[in-house]
């Protein structure tokens, strides 16, 4: 019997926790009442004072019926889930909408504003219009000779910044099984520097008659060089007391690396273009290397040779490059650019075959930026991650097919 | 030119000839050290002159755009022609870079200069003056060995021969701002019309900023926006401009001198990679009706 009454109790507690109407029992209290319930009214709102303030019924209390209504649905267990489910929802909807799809609608509409002819006339032209004269002793433009190219077996390497880390150098071709019959390396610039072996590396880079690009640093030590020998100080050091009060460190580092490159590796570096035109390459169309960036829509003999070193942001009114970060990133707009000329030259060429826009397009491989490290995009990628400061030493590598690859080694710390 | 101006250049003239003749300062290093404010005053050392009572050396016959571009002591009353202006100018600074680089004295284009240089590797049209700088060192060397250097210039051309005046500013020794007379440390004048190079000096003024430089006229560059200088061509001949030029040129002219295509009723032509005069044709056909 006692077993019975508790599943009774169960029962009644699970059904008034639902709702009262579905009661299949009458309950047990209200069966303790003898007479009809109506005998036991006794209008007491009508006198007690208590209920004065409810009492102005000329109103019937529509308005808190509502209220109560209201209530009970907010109060319901169902309902309170349910906000908190769509308070959620709603809350992540605006949150992805102000920080992830309003700013790249508002980056889209940026880049093809920066793109538009329309906006050229408006803002009065657009970075890489000039004659640039040039410098004497840096090579602008080489084309990689057409022998070099990967066929059957055969693979291009394209190495990110070395800065004389000689030692993950070898690790990182020994992990790539370099076969220098079959394999030509390419190193994406600031091959020196601030490492430990940086002569080293370009006695590696000369041996196996890799192809290079000007880094920023082959640029400032190569210059000073030049100016040294000039001015007779590449051996005489006795100026150096004068100098070092009106320089920064890095500016004395790079002075003692001048010294220390022979004729012969300065030659070599001198001899490494600005831009290296790879040419086409399946599947990636015409491949260049530079070491900072490229300025998109203008021809490579035309690129401003400081700005193809430094670049790391772009100003999307006057396409001009900056070295400084903060900025939009040269790569968004390059990309951009890409894939907006090559759906128009796909469109405009319908009857042709399908590969006279990817002849166009231009695909950079670049170093320099290590902070943003691996940035691989349709048209640009980016392969300096930071070997000097620990961080990896990483080769792009590309086969006959056209196939990418990306192999990696890690590296130790060099910087003080 | 009055008498005495004439014969204080023949004079030189003489003088310059042994001037030219010594060997270039091959030990010399380009590279100043600081100004100290505690030594002996060399102004007043060497060339007797008082800080409160500075003067104006290189005065123009003019103020605006046309006059204020003459030296006075050369200028003949009427100024060049158009055409014959341009001329003088490219022979100019070519003498100028030619001649600092015979005598190994650095030098680098400056201002407006490296403006037209970066364009197309030229004086730019509209462009009134040429102007270059030197480290204070050099400018020190230049005052001590060639002050009133006149240089003869000669080309192929049988008919051009042109004769320069490379004339220090005695107050060139200040190289604080002083009462702001004589921000141009020094001019390469061509004696025939007046018109002159302006050679500026950069110093460090402030120990605690030791790659600091600066001119007299408040432009501020760091050691490695300058050095090591790129070597580069201007108007044909070898000349010398900053490692950060870009950055140098943005600084000064914003972003926009690098990127539009129209200045001072000039256009550039990318195809001829030169700036073209604007044919006011609008205001042609106006005047025709």
């Amino acid at each position: 019997m006692n077993n019975y009454h508790d599943t009774e109790s169960l029962e009644y507690s699970s059904d008034t926790s639902d709702d009262g109407r579905f009661s299949p029992h009458p309950t047990g209290r209200i069966k303790r009442y003898t007479r009809p319930l109506i005998d036991y009214v006794r209008n007491e709102w009508q006198t007690n004072a208590k209920y004065s303030h409810l009492t102005n019924p000329d109103q019937p209390s529509e308005p808190s019926r509502v209220v109560q209504v209201f209530l009970s649905i907010v109060t319901a267990p169902r309902f309170r889930r349910y906000v908190v489910v769509y308070l959620i929802l709603v809350i992540t909807c605006l949150l992805g909408w102000l920080y992830i799809l309003s700013p790249r609608l508002a980056e889209h509409a940026s880049l093809l504003r920066a793109l538009d002819p329309e906006v050229k006339e408006e803002v009065g032209g657009w970075f890489g219009t000039n004659a640039f004269p040039g410098f004497d002793d840096v090579v602008q433009v080489k084309k990689l000779d057409k022998e070099l190219l990967p066929e059957g077996e055969e693979r291009l390497i394209v190495v990110g910044d070395v800065q004389g880390c000689m030692a993950e150098l070898d690790r990182l071709l020994e992990e790539l099984l370099f076969d220098p019959t079959n394999d030509h390396l390419i190193f994406t610039g600031n091959m020196i520097s601030q490492g430990p072996n940086s002569t080293d590396v370009v006695d590696f880079a000369r041996k196996y008659s890799a192809s290079c690009v000007r880094g920023n640093n082959e640029d400032r030590v190569l210059v000073m060089r030049h100016n040294m020998i000039e001015a007779q100080t590449l051996i005489d050091t006795s100026s150096d007391q004068y100098l070092d009060g009106q320089s920064t460190e890095q500016a004395k580092n790079e002075r003692d690396l001048a010294r220390v490159l022979s004729d012969e590796q300065a030659d070599w570096l001198d001899a490494c273009p600005v831009i290296l035109n790879v040419g086409q390459i399946p599947t990636m169309g015409q491949v260049a290397v530079v070491h900072g960036g490229l300025i998109p829509g203008v021809d490579l003999n035309h690129q401003d040779p400081y700005s193809v070193m430094n670049m790391l942001t772009i100003d999307l009114d006057t396409h001009m490059p900056s070295p400084e970060r903060d900025g939009m990133m040269w790569t968004k707009f390059f990309n951009k650019h890409q894939s907006v000329g090559y759906a128009s030259s796909k469109s405009s060429n319908k009857d042709d075959d399908e590969d006279a826009g990817a002849v166009k397009a231009t695909t950079v491989i670049y170093g320099h930026d290590s902070e943003t490290a691996l940035n691989i995009n349709t048209y640009t990628k980016g392969i300096d991650t930071g070997c000097i400061a620990g961080g990896k030493l990483t080769a792009f590598v590309i086969s006959s097919s056209g196939e990418q690859n990306i192999i990696q080694v890690r590296c130790n710390n060099y910087l003080p | 030119m009055n008498p005495r101006g004439l014969l204080a250049v023949l004079a030189c003239a003489i003088w310059s000839a042994v001037a030219t003749a010594r060997p270039s300062p091959a030990g010399q290093s380009n590279h100043g050290s600081f100004v100290n404010r505690n030594d002996p005053d060399p102004l007043w050392q060497k060339y007797g002159l008082n800080k409160s009572d500075e003067f104006k050396y290189f005065h123009e016959p003019g103020r605006d755009d046309t006059l204020g571009h003459y030296d006075s002591r050369f200028f003949q009353g009427e100024p060049v022609p158009d055409a014959e202006r341009s001329i003088t100018l490219t022979h100019m600074i070519r003498a100028y870079l030619n001649f600092f680089e015979d005598n190994g004295l650095e030098t680098w284009i400056a201002h407006g200069t490296l403006l037209g240089w970066w364009w197309n590797g030229k004086i730019m049209p509209w462009d009134w003056d040429i102007d270059t700088q030197v480290m204070d060192t050099t400018l020190f060397h230049l005052a001590d060995h060639f002050n009133q250097t006149v240089v003869q210039y000669t080309t192929t051309d049988p008919d051009v021969e042109r004769r320069y005046l490379l004339d220090i500013n005695p107050w060139a020794r200040q190289r604080d701002r002083g009462m702001g007379l004589n921000i141009i440390d020094a001019r390469w004048i061509d004696i025939t019309t007046g018109l002159y190079i302006d050679i500026t000096g950069l110093s460090r003024l402030t120990a605690e900023k030791p790659t600091e430089w600066e001119c007299k006229n408040g432009h501020k560059y760091q050691t490695h926006d300058i050095y090591p200088l790129r070597r580069s061509t201007f108007e044909g001949v070898p000349a010398k401009v900053p490692f950060r030029y870009d950055g140098v040129l943005t600084e000064e002219y914003t972003k926009k001198a690098l990127t539009q295509t129209q200045f001072h009723n000039h256009t550039w032509d990318p195809e001829l990679e030169e700036w073209v005069l604007d044919v006011p044709a609008a205001m042609d056909d106006r005047q025709y009706e």
